[in-house]
This record gives structure tokens, C-alpha cells and sequence, in this order.
């Protein structure tokens, strides 16, 4: 049976025989796409790490950026609510200054998946820096 | 001004997001650009402006890419070709299922049709139509998915989206418009103008003609010939379902989705029997044989003109009833289209 993964599989293996023969390969533009897998691949960690307190998006936008991770809204929004209806996060509106407020904040499967997901990290981290070396 | 833009942007936004959770997001986005503007103002060190709204609203993006972010992950078209695709959707499939639908009706009703041979090819008809939408959606759908799958496809569509992102002004956006809402007073003067026309059609059909002196005698010549009352029923039918349905919505105070395709349906039926009127026997009597009877002396001329007058009338009227009919379908059909599509 043909599954979505098969598809997405083959597009995979075109995509890199397009770039391969049309010697893209190592240009900037592939660097850049490379980077930004691998940072997509980092961002619901670094999401789930930051909410073990409640906070609105804009907030968490800054705190993200302070600590070296820019993440435009047009990304983090949509994240926070497929986390959200995963229930990996629960959020409620709240006025705050004369405006409303969505805050979210782990919920408790998000607390106990976020210990075995930084465990995981952790390990693909250790397995990385031995291949790298 | 600068709020107003804001609103602007966040209905803009709306159009292109799915009904489910379209108005949590968008309290969402609007809560977070008030957020930014603080921001902006308090580096700027001065009250937020016309034009600190509008580097914001270029910052944050076009209202069709940051809908497109909020599709699901898993999908056969992507948000770089999703807002050209939903473009294309709302324009190719209503205007397919208009023209069919008229094209379909004109050739395929006449006036000697019995009810049940009628509901039989409106029957058809509509199947014909809805096989056909759903045939051009498959290919529209298959197209782009194909579309998104070739690299050099999704990096043509990425340039030309990031140069249309440069040319993007936020003052370009079109006022707010809440099509949610409608007009009590209007809709209760539209109950009482087809519940009047109901009962002059069914009880005093003979006050319809053209009332003058002859020889110093008040004379009134009905014009609504026997071909005219063949569609009664179905005039009647309509008319009922259209004062049920605006009785509803008087009720409910707003539309919902289920009203809003009843309204599509009652609008694509109106025409469908608009345009077998058109197709079909002359609906006026004529004037002249009846002006003979009446009066043998009255003016050949005259009588000419009184006759083509409401024969032409009719067909007018009939003909603007389908365009704006078809163009009020064709927008129904859009909003619809536009929403469900992002499901």
C-alpha cells in the first residue's frame, strides 16, 4: 500500500537526484535548507522546555530569541496549537493590561514526555559529537 | 486609523483560515501584533503610527502565508502553492457549476414537462453538475499536488510569493466586512414583498395587465397568459422555502452553515426556473386580440406596443434575475468554498 511516508520517501530521494544533477548540492541555497531542518528538528524541544511555566506566544517569542533561537510567529503559533491538540500543552486567555492573553503551559503528559525527550537529546547529542569528531 | 488597519489585516487573515478555530487565531494574532506594536513603540520611543502599523503588518507578513502556516504538517499541497491553489479553487469550480448549471437548464426544460419529468432533469441536472465540480476538483487537486512534489515548481512559486511579499502594502487591505451579519428591517421587507406577490399571483391574477379609458370607460386587460400559471407551483414552492428560510434566520439572528447553502441551493433552483421561463411559451397574453375584442377602434400601433412591451419586460426581468442571481450564488459559493477548502 502506498503510505504518505512512501510519498514523502520518494520526493525525498528526487529532490536530492534534482540537486545532485542540477549541481546544487553544496550551494548556499542547500546550506540554508539544511540548517533549517535541522533547527525545525530542535524547536519543539526547545518550545516544551520553556513552558514549564505559563507564558503568551509573544513572550516566549522573546525568550526564545534572548536565549539564541529566532522562531518567527508565522512558526510558533501554528506549533503551539498542533502541541496543544497533541496534548503536549494546555492554554486559556487571560486580560492582561486591557488585552486579551493566550498562555499556555505543559500539560501533564507534556510534563512527563519532556524529561524522556531531553534524555533522548541528550543521547543523540553524545551519538553526533562521537560521529563528528 | 492604525487600529483600524490591524482589523483589516486580522478579517484578512480570516478569509484564508479554516471555520474550526478561525476566531481563536484570530484573537490570537490580533493579541500578539498589539504585543508588537508596544514593542515597536517603546524602541521607537513614540506613539505607535500609521506607518509603524504598516512595517508591522509587512513584518508579520501576507494575510494568505500566515493562514497558509496554520495548515496541518501532513499534506498533499503545501503552504508556499496552498494560497494559489485555494485561488484557483474559488474561482474555476463556481463558475463551472454556474455556467453548467444555466447552460444545463436552458436546453434541457420546456413548459410541456410534467412535475415529476421536471424533478426528474433538475434531478440529472444537478447530478451532471456536482460529477462535473467533483471531476475538476480531482484534477485541480492532483495538478498541484503534482505541482508540489517537482523542486524547481515549489522554488518558482517561493520566488514569485517573496517578490508579490515585497509589493505587499498593508494600506491595500479592504475594509472589514461582517458577512455574518444582515439586515433585520431588509429581511422582514423581503418576507412582506413575496408574501404580497404570493397573494396577488395565486388570488388576483387579473390585476396584473394595463388599465385605460375607452370611450370614457374604465377597461383593464389582464396580460399573464396560461403558460404563466403552468410554473405557479414551482414559483410558489420556491417562494414558501425562501420566507421559511428567512423566517429562520430572523430566529437564529445569524447565519449558520446550514442556512448559508440553504440559501445557495434556493439561489441555484431560482435560476434553474428562471432560465425554463425564459426557454419556454410566451407568459403574456396578447394584447391586441384582446384590445380587438374590447374595443375595435384602438390603434393597431398602440396595440402592437402593448403587447412586445411586457413580453420584453419579462424577459428582462428574467434575465436580470439569473445574473444577479448567478452572481449572488457565485459569491455564496466563494465564502463557502473559501472555508471548508482550509478544513
Amino acid at each position: 500500500m502506498i503510505t504518505i511516508d512512501s510519498i514523502n520517501t520518494l520526493v525525498l530521494l528526487y529532490n536530492i537526484q534534482y540537486n545532485v544533477v542540477n549541481g546544487d548540492i553544496m550551494t548556499d541555497d542547500s546550506f540554508d535548507n539544511v540548517i533549517l531542518e535541522l533547527r525545525r528538528g530542535v524547536i519543539i524541544l526547545a518550545v516544551l522546555s520553556q513552558l514549564y511555566e505559563e507564558q503568551y506566544g509573544y513572550l516566549l517569542i522573546n525568550g526564545l530569541k534572548e536565549a539564541g533561537l529566532q522562531i518567527d510567529q508565522g512558526t510558533l503559533y501554528p506549533l503551539l496549537r498542533r502541541l496543544e491538540s497533541q496534548g503536549l500543552l494546555q492554554s486559556n486567555w487571560r486580560i492582561e493590561s486591557d488585552r486579551p492573553r493566550r498562555y499556555y503551559v505543559l500539560s501533564k503528559e507534556g510534563n512527563d514526555l519532556l524529561p524522556r525527550l531531553k534524555e533522548e537529546w541528550k543521547g543523540i547529542v553524545s551519538m553526533m559529537n562521537r560521529m563528528l569528531k | 486609523m492604525t487600529i483600524n488597519l490591524i482589523d483589516r489585516y486580522v478579517a484578512e487573515v480570516g478569509k484564508h483560515l479554516a471555520r474550526k478555530g478561525r476566531v481563536d487565531i484570530q484573537k490570537e494574532i490580533r493579541s500578539t501584533l498589539e504585543d508588537m506594536l508596544e514593542d515597536h513603540a517603546k524602541k521607537a520611543g513614540y506613539e505607535p503610527d500609521e506607518a509603524m502599523i504598516v512595517n508591522l503588518l509587512k513584518e508579520f507578513g501576507k494575510p494568505e502565508d500566515v493562514a497558509a502556516s496554520y495548515l496541518p504538517e501532513r499534506q498533499l499541497i503545501g503552504p508556499q502553492l496552498y494560497p494559489i491553489f485555494s485561488l484557483v479553487m474559488t474561482i474555476v469550480l463556481p463558475i463551472l457549476a454556474t455556467v453548467l448549471l444555466i447552460t444545463m437548464s436552458i436546453g434541457s426544460f420546456n413548459a410541456d414537462l410534467t412535475p415529476l419529468e421536471v424533478l426528474n432533469t433538475l434531478g440529472r441536472i444537478l447530478l451532471q453538475v456536482v460529477g462535473s465540480v467533483v471531476s475538476a476538483f480531482g484534477s485541480i487537486v492532483i495538478t498541484f499536488a503534482i505541482l508540489e512534489r517537482i523542486p524547481w515548481s515549489r522554488a518558482e512559486f517561493q520566488k514569485e510569493k517573496e517578490e508579490e511579499s515585497k509589493d505587499w502594502n498593508p494600506r491595500d487591505l479592504p475594509e472589514v466586512q461582517d458577512v455574518e451579519k444582515f439586515s433585520i428591517p431588509g429581511l422582514v421587507t423581503e418576507i412582506a414583498l413575496t408574501l404580497v406577490a404570493l397573494a396577488i399571483l395565486n388570488f388576483f391574477p387579473q390585476i396584473i395587465g394595463f388599465g385605460f379609458l375607452l370611450n370614457d370607460k374604465w377597461t383593464f386587460l389582464p396580460v399573464l397568459s396560461d403558460a404563466f400559471f403552468r410554473y405557479l407551483p414551482y414559483i410558489n414552492a420556491l417562494w414558501s422555502l425562501q420566507i421559511t428560510l428567512n423566517l429562520f434566520l430572523l430566529h437564529r439572528g445569524r447565519w449558520e452553515t446550514t442556512t448559508r447553502w440553504l440559501r445557495i441551493t434556493l439561489t441555484a433552483l431560482g435560476i434553474s426556473l428562471a432560465g425554463v421561463m425564459l426557454a419556454g411559451p410566451v407568459m403574456v397574453t396578447s394584447i391586441g386580440e384582446s384590445l380587438a375584442a374590447v374595443g375595435p377602434d384602438f390603434s393597431a400601433d398602440a396595440a402592437s406596443v402593448l403587447t412586445w412591451m411586457p413580453r420584453i419586460g419579462i424577459k428582462i426581468a428574467l434575465v436580470l434575475a439569473i445574473v444577479t442571481g448567478g452572481i449572488d450564488l457565485l459569491k455564496s459559493l466563494f465564502r463557502e468554498i473559501t472555508g471548508k477548502f482550509r478544513s
